[in-house]
Formats: C-alpha cells, structure tokens, sequence
C-alpha cells in the first residue's frame, strides 16, 4: 500500500515534467527555424550559443498588459529614452533624422523575431547575444562608473519595454 | 539654339552629378591609415580622427590660419616670455626663445616623473616647473592659461609619433589604463574598446565612429564651439555612457591617456586639431 501511494504520487510530478520539456524544446524548436536565418548573419553571433529556454524569450508581459505602440514609437526616437535611432536604422521611423549603423536594421524585426525574444531582446540582449554591444534596457545595471543618480536604475520601465514591443512585432 | 544649350548644360549637370557622387563617396570611404608597430596594439590599422572627420572639419584644420584652436597657441606663445613667480622668471628664461625650442618634448608623455613619483602627463609637467622652478601659482587643470600652453607646446612636435615609454616606472599605469579602456561601464554597459576599436567606421547618430586617437588633442570641437583638454573630452565620452566620468588630471585619467598614447603612437601628432 505505502509503496503503491509514493509511485502513485510520483506519477503526475513525472507527467508535468516531460510536459514542460516537450514544451520548451517545441518552442525551441519553433524560435529555431524562424531565427536561424537571421542567427547566421549575426557577426557577433558564437560559441554554444544560446539555451532554448533563452531562444524561447520571455513570454509573459513584464506589466501584464499589451503595450501602445504609438508611445512605443515615441520612446524609441526619443534621445533622453530608448534612443534606438542612435544605432538602427529605422525605415519605419523614416521621418526621424539621423539613423546610425551601429546595430542591425530594425526593417522586419517583427517578422524575424516572436514576441517573447523582443521582448528578451529588449530587457537583456546578452542572453540571445553573448558579444552584442547593445545594452540592457530593463536590468539593473551592475557595471562601473554608475552614477549616484541612476544606481539601481533601468535604461527602460516595463511598460516603456512593452510600449516599444507592442511597436516592434507589427514591424513586418 | 537658346534651348539647345540649355539642353547641353541640363545633361552636362546630370553627367556631373552622376561622377561627383560615387567620388565623394569613394573619397569618404578611404582613409590613410597607418600599421602599428606592437603586435599587441588591438588595432591592425592606425586612422586618426582627422579621416573620419567631415570635409569641412578637416579644411579648417589644414589651415593654421582659419583653424581656430590657433588662439590658443597664440595665447600658449605669450604665456612662453610671460615673467612670473619670485624671481620673476618665465618658461623661456630657461628654454630659451625659439618657436621649436621644445620639439618632442609634448611627444614624450603622459611620462614617469621622479619628482613626482607617478606617472604624469604634459599639463602635470608644466606645473611641476611653475611652482618647483618659478615659485609661480600652479595652472588649473583646464583653465585657459593651461590649454593654450599645452597647445603652443604640442604644435612644437606637430607630426612626430608618441615617443612614451610603458615598461618600468609606468607599467603599472599602462595596465590601469588599459583595464579602464576595456571595462564596461555606466548605466549603459558600454566601454571605450567595444565602439573605438569594434565598430569604428560605423554611424552612431550622424556621426562616424573613430578609432578615439588623442593625437590631435587638445582640440578644437566645431560643434560645441569650444577648445577641450583630452581629459575633458574623455569627460564627454564617459556622460555619453550614463558613466561617473574622473575629474580632469586624476590618475585613472592620466593612465588613459597612456595607454591611448601607445595604442595611437604611431599616428604623427596633429594638435591642436579639429574635432566635429
């Protein structure tokens, strides 16, 4: 009897974990053949890289609610926020001067990427993007020569994250 | 006729537009460049800012009469034969008068000093002869007097490579500099090497990257209309990154300045240049 209630007890635990692994390497495999493509013109790209749990991104809204993307668009061009014009070019925001070259074109990123990795991209890209240049818009920042004034702080609130989301998927 | 020859110049215009765009762009896209001698240097190739600078920028730079930064030199020259201090005494009472009196010396530093027990660069070095051999007020880091003795002296070595030495006395200094160009930092997480040395030639905004060389500095800045020691140039770079920037004449500072001196050593010395 007791034997038979610690299997008994066992068996949904086992069930829930394959579960969760089928789902994780479905999605995977999902965020595999969208991204592949772009993965391989990455330069910066190496290694291992990323897990497929890091491919899967980050699924749930970090405010639980869909961002505006017209603030989203704002936030983006605005130098004092995100500032994205610095290093993409843009053609979406072709009304907006001066559109750097530092970092990939954002044409079609909406179609590239899921809305999860956006996401991801958006608060830490060095998950996806171990040697990437761009910084973490959504995570404390841990580096040196923090100033007073922004210790602890994040480039980006949550819902200025999701605004720009919101903006970014519909890029297509 | 009349309208037969405005025909010949329309196509002439077209033909002249059609050569003059692919040149300039060819123009801007090759840039004299020199090896660099240390195969630890984390460049292949050596290009001063002059080279990603706007044609504008470079024409006033490559004339000393309409490069602005001269007013500085003018004023460095005056301050040269200036008697000061007790006894009175001034800077050519002991180097004597000539233009070239001090050729290679601003060449030769950020460079490790007895007197002072570290590494020091050149503002450091007039400073030290104020008050150690005239009994003269020091200077402020980047006060007026300063920028225009450093810019009178540094146009004495105009087109020389950086003669610093990184061994001995100053490899400690070296290493620090070299940690402080490498380290991420700020709010932004970005550190000098990942846009000077990655991603030069790349567009941040409108403005071409540079490989960040301090041969033309200090230097005149076209946009912000104002004449600016290296240090406070680095101050900019470092608001630039949301990162605490030193104050001007610090150690960390003048250990960047080292290690940007050797990375850029064989750049021959253009201040006081012209910067956008």
């Amino acid at each position: 009897m007791m034997s038979n209630r610690r299997t008994g007890s066992k068996l949904p635990l086992a069930a829930a974990f394959l579960f969760i692994l089928t789902a994780i390497s479905a999605s995977a495999q999902q965020c595999n053949s969208k991204t592949a493509g772009y993965f391989k013109q990455m330069p910066a790209f190496s290694r291992a890289g990323p897990s497929p749990i890091a491919l899967a991104g980050i699924i749930r809204s970090l405010t639980g609610a869909i961002g505006n993307p017209a603030r989203g668009r704002q936030i983006m061009a605005d130098e004092a926020q995100g500032n994205c014009l610095a290093c993409h070019p843009v053609p979406a925001l072709g009304d907006r001067p001066a559109h750097g070259n530092l970092g990939p074109s954002l044409a079609g990123v909406g179609g590239r990427y899921t809305e999860p990795q956006l996401r991801q991209i958006l608060v830490d890209p060095g998950v996806l993007f171990p040697e990437t240049v761009m910084p973490a818009y959504h995570k404390p920042p841990t580096f040196d020569r923090i100033p007073q004034a922004l210790a602890g702080k994040t480039i980006l609130s949550a819902s200025e994250v999701e605004d720009i989301v919101a903006f970014l998927k519909n890029l297509k | 006729m009349g309208r037969a020859k405005t025909d010949i110049i329309r196509i002439g215009l077209v033909v002249l537009f059609a050569l003059a765009v692919p040149a300039s762009q060819a123009a801007a896209q090759t840039r004299n460049a020199i090896t660099p001698a240390d195969s630890r240097n984390p460049l292949s190739e050596l290009i001063s800012g002059y080279e990603f600078s706007p044609i504008n920028v470079r024409a006033l730079q490559d004339d000393d009469f309409d490069n602005p930064a001269f007013k500085w030199v003018s004023r460095g020259e005056a301050l040269w034969s200036k008697p000061e201090g007790t006894p009175l005494k001034s800077c050519a009472s002991c180097h004597g008068e000539r233009e070239n009196a001090m050729r290679g010396r601003a060449a030769e530093y950020p460079k490790f000093s007895q007197a002072a027990g570290k590494v020091i660069n050149l503002a450091q070095r007039i400073n030290i002869c104020r008050s150690d051999k005239m009994n003269a007020e020091p200077w402020a880091y980047d006060s007026q007097e300063m920028l225009g003795m450093t810019a009178f002296l540094s146009l004495q070595s105009r087109g020389l490579p950086k003669t610093i030495r990184i061994d001995g006395p100053a490899q400690s200094a070296f290493e620090k500099g070299r940690q402080i160009y490498n380290g991420r930092m700020g709010q932004l997480g970005l550190s000098c090497a990942l846009c000077h040395d990655k991603y030069y030639g790349k567009t941040y905004g409108d403005r071409v990257i540079s490989q960040g060389h301090s041969n033309g500095y200090p230097s005149y800045q076209l946009g912000e209309k104002s004449f600016l020691s290296l240090h406070e140039r680095f101050t900019s770079c470092y608001r630039r990154m949301k990162a605490a920037p030193y104050p001007s004449g610090s150690d960390e500072y003048v250990a960047l300045e080292l290690y940007l001196a050797w990375r850029g050593a064989e750049l021959p010395l253009e201040a006081p240049a012209v910067r956008r």
